[in-house]
């Protein structure tokens, strides 16, 4: 039996092309225990998650600043307004970016170190894992006031120290620079959940069967063909999942962004997401009303564009599924 | 079996957490308070948004619960650009604090219309008014329907300065005959003060910082305008014909000038768009750049932070030697400080801690610690500053003028509900800072017109709410910006 023939095989084996579907109440009852634990967590998600998205539908149709119940009817006129200005788009536009530019470099370091740290010559490896998670478990606020205080008070010395060598011409203000400020926002994010993905292609990988690596070392295969023939065939099914959620994940940045630039300055590292923030929360220097509706309204039109994007994923991941359990 | 037990278990604690959780969601309190009366232990909820006045704050807890052993006061300081949002979810949640700096948005009828305040008018009898100065309570303001809701605390001074290091302005040369430190008075005083102290130190101090990651700390600077010709720097509003003037009156695009032409020159310390005010502060009495503007409360901060540090002054903000209209800083009659909480359980307790907060020996005791003017005069006498700097700030109290308050006559201005447009004037003081505006007269008149817009498409919609208003209301075309007005 070839290594092919063997990656097919396991991979048949994992999700069987022709077996009968259950009927969801056939799977609820052969998997009883699985679902009572789930329970608690989705009777929260719909209090804390789903109510609230439906909820805030109604009041997209309203002028209201957030105190008493909604009356002022505007219709549909929020999200016109939504879809015409350019501010929200530019917005769009950096929240593209960040996960754009996020998901790859993370995911490329998360499985390069996962394949390092798998390595089970590697002596200390489980030190080294709990040194990349480390900053997932810590939160993105507190990531955010140490990096702002890391760039912003030393920041100064740094950029003095970088035109005293020549390097620049003149002192930089990192957060505070058009240039910099979504970059280094971007590089604090793949800091902070790279251990996420790091843990999921560790769970992958040891995932993968030994036995099909020492079939393509009997087959003469060398580490690159191992990694391209098997690695790589092995993860694609997770590996999807992972890009899947990364790109979701990425999409709704917000605290990072809030606490180290508050989308500034003057939007260049505005995200969808504080977008949003700044028509519901008017800041206090500002005499104007808040508009939790039209922020609502913002918040729906983006969760819609975010959600046909899952859509396209989700068939796009099925239907390379379905080709791949056809060819095998 | 043992691991269908674990599992039990498992599950019942799972469901005891989320019920826990969910119960404790539901169950808690409108008040903080427990117990009451009857000599019982009361704890009353206090919140504000003071980080700098903290200590003094601390200290009338302290003497408080002294002369009232049945009374502990549980404070909590809010972030201040968060204090709007916590409060109303606090109001909505009922977990209210019983007694609360209250904060200008929403605005303060609303607050009274969503029965947010309680009358005081059981305890703030004429004689307890008596205390406080003419003008303190004004109907229309912090009196609606003949129901008192609060009382100011802050005495009327221009509530921004400019503060100098005297140390790096020494050290610049930037003295007279006499070694005394050269005031900037003019806005070109400042630029050529902060290019003098940027060159003196090659670099290693600028003239000129702020900080501001806070978002409202550039239109702080904006200021120096409101002697120079504005007559709201804050709003951009020019009470004598009602509309929004960013575009229209010169002041606020000269000041832009003016400010970028600083900043070309190199004087502005280089990460003030990405530090905060705490830091820019910190930053100031470490001698990294010769001017600040702030209020009063720097002081306070600095004797917390950096007792040792003596070398500034206060002075008032520069103005534009150019300006054809002087202006003034301005007060209305009325005012706010604190308040309490319509929902609190202990009304008595509430007001007894209300009552010490306004009282005169807490206004004495606040001005003796360098936190700034009370409205009390009696308060405010020179002989109680703590330090020269603080005497040089009470001199200031002086440039405040009465201005024209449309909405003491006419409350149902407050139903109209501007809503923000952006970019606002604090966006756009950014983008012009950071060079991503360019053209910085057009981005003003642009703003001038979305505001003047957005003004009256609130009047029509109140107007159609059945609201009584009328845009007349906004405009006081006799007000003459050197005198003070009487409403």
């Amino acid at each position: 039996m070839s290594t092919e023939s063997m990656i097919a095989s396991s991979k048949a084996a994992r999700w069987p092309a022709t077996a009968k579907r259950d009927t969801l109440w056939d799977q609820i009852r052969k998997n009883l225990w699985s679902y009572v634990f789930v329970l608690p967590m989705l009777v929260l998600a719909g209090l804390f998650v789903v109510y609230p998205l439906i909820a805030s539908i109604q009041i997209t149709f309203y002028d209201w600043n957030g105190i008493g119940n909604p009356t002022r009817w505007v219709g549909l006129r929020h999200f016109f307004t939504v879809a015409q200005d350019p501010l929200f788009w530019n917005a769009v536009k950096n929240t593209f970016t960040y996960a754009l530019v996020l998901v790859p470099i993370q995911l490329t370091l998360a499985l390069i170190l996962a394949l390092v740290l798998n390595n089970p010559k590697l002596k200390g490896s489980t030190i080294y894992r709990a040194v990349y998670f480390s900053p997932v478990v810590t939160s993105a606020a507190m990531v955010g006031v140490v990096m702002t205080l890391l760039l912003g008070s030393f920041g100064t010395d740094l950029s003095v120290f970088l035109v005293n060598l020549g390097v620049m011409s003149e002192p930089v203000d990192w957060l505070g620079s058009p240039q910099f400020a979504l970059p280094i926002v971007i590089t604090v994010g793949i800091w902070h959940t790279l251990g996420y993905n790091l843990v999921y292609f560790l769970a992958a990988l040891q995932s993968i069967p030994r036995e099909l690596y020492e079939a393509a070392q009997v087959d003469g295969a060398n580490a690159y063909h191992q990694f391209t023939k098997v690695t790589i065939p092995m993860l694609r099914e997770v590996g999807a999942v992972i890009v899947f959620l990364a790109i979701l994940g990425s999409l709704q940045v917000f605290d990072l962004v809030l606490v180290m630039t508050g989308g500034g300055p003057f939007f260049a590292s505005e995200v969808v997401s504080t977008y949003i923030y700044h028509f519901a929360f008017t800041p206090t220097s500002v005499s104007a009303e808040a508009n939790v509706g039209y922020a609502s309204a913002a918040a729906l039109f983006m969760g819609l564009l975010v959600m046909g994007i899952t859509v396209g994923q989700l068939l796009a991941v099925r239907y390379a599924r379905r080709n791949r359990v056809n060819d095998a | 079996m043992k691991n269908a037990i674990s599992r039990t278990i498992l599950v019942v604690l799972s469901l005891v957490i989320v019920s826990s959780i969910l119960l404790a969601g539901c169950t808690s309190g409108a008040s903080g308070g427990t117990g009451g009366g009857n000599g019982q232990q009361v704890t009353i909820e206090y919140w504000d948004w003071w980080v700098t006045q903290s200590p003094t704050i601390d200290k009338e807890i302290k003497l408080f619960e002294e002369a009232h052993p049945n009374i502990k006061i549980k404070k909590t300081t809010q972030v201040v650009d968060k204090y709007p949002e916590l409060l109303q979810l606090a109001m909505k949640s009922g977990t209210a604090p019983d007694v609360f700096l209250i904060p200008e948005q929403p605005k303060r009828l609303e607050q009274i219309q969503q029965g947010w305040l309680l009358p005081l008018n059981k305890w703030a009898t004429k004689e307890w008014q008596a205390q406080f100065p003419e003008g303190s309570f004004a109907e229309g303001d912090n009196v609606v329907d003949g129901k008192i809701y609060s009382v100011p605390y802050e005495g009327t001074a221009p509530w921004l300065q400019l503060y100098i290091n005297t140390k790096l302005f020494k050290q610049a040369g930037l003295v007279d005959d006499k070694g005394n430190v050269k005031v900037p008075q003019t806005w070109d005083d400042v630029r050529s003060s902060a290019k003098a102290i940027t060159q003196s130190v090659g670099g290693k101090a600028f003239g000129y910082g702020f900080g501001n990651k806070q978002k409202f700390i550039l239109p702080w600077q904006l200021w120096m305008t409101q002697t120079s010709g504005a007559t709201d720097a804050g709003s951009g509003m020019d009470t004598r014909t009602g509309q929004y003037v960013w575009g229209t009156n010169p002041v606020y695009g000269n000041w832009i000038k003016f400010f970028i032409g600083m900043k070309d020159d190199g004087s502005i310390v280089p990460n003030a768009m990405s530090m905060d005010d705490e830091m820019a502060r910190a930053y100031f009495a470490d001698g990294k750049f010769g001017m600040l503007v702030g209020g009063v409360w720097n002081q306070a901060g600095w004797a917390k932070t950096h007792p040792e540090f003596k070398d500034y002054m206060v002075a008032p903000l520069p103005r534009d030697a150019m300006a054809k209209d002087q202006t003034y800083f301005y007060r209305v009659p009325g005012g706010w400080g604190w308040g309490i909480s319509s929902k609190t359980k202990h009304p008595e307790e509430a007001w007894l801690w209300f009552n010490w907060l306004n009282s005169k020996d807490a206004a004495v005791r606040w001005v003796k610690a360098g936190q700034g003017l009370r409205v009390q005069p009696d308060a405010n006498k020179v002989e109680y500053a703590p330090t020269p700097q603080f005497a040089q700030y009470m001199q200031t109290a002086a440039d405040v003028k009465l201005a024209p308050a449309p909405s003491l006559k006419h409350p149902e201005m407050a139903s109209v509900k501007e809503q923000q447009t952006l970019p606002n004037i604090q966006n756009i003081l950014e983008g012009v800072y950071t060079g991503q505006i360019k053209d910085y007269k057009e981005a003003l008149s642009d703003l001038e017109s979305r505001q003047n817009a957005e003004l009256q498409r609130a009047i029509k919609d109140a107007q159609q709410r059945g609201v009584k208003v009328d845009p007349n209301w906004w405009k006081v075309p006799n007000w003459d910006p050197t005198k003070d007005y009487q409403n």
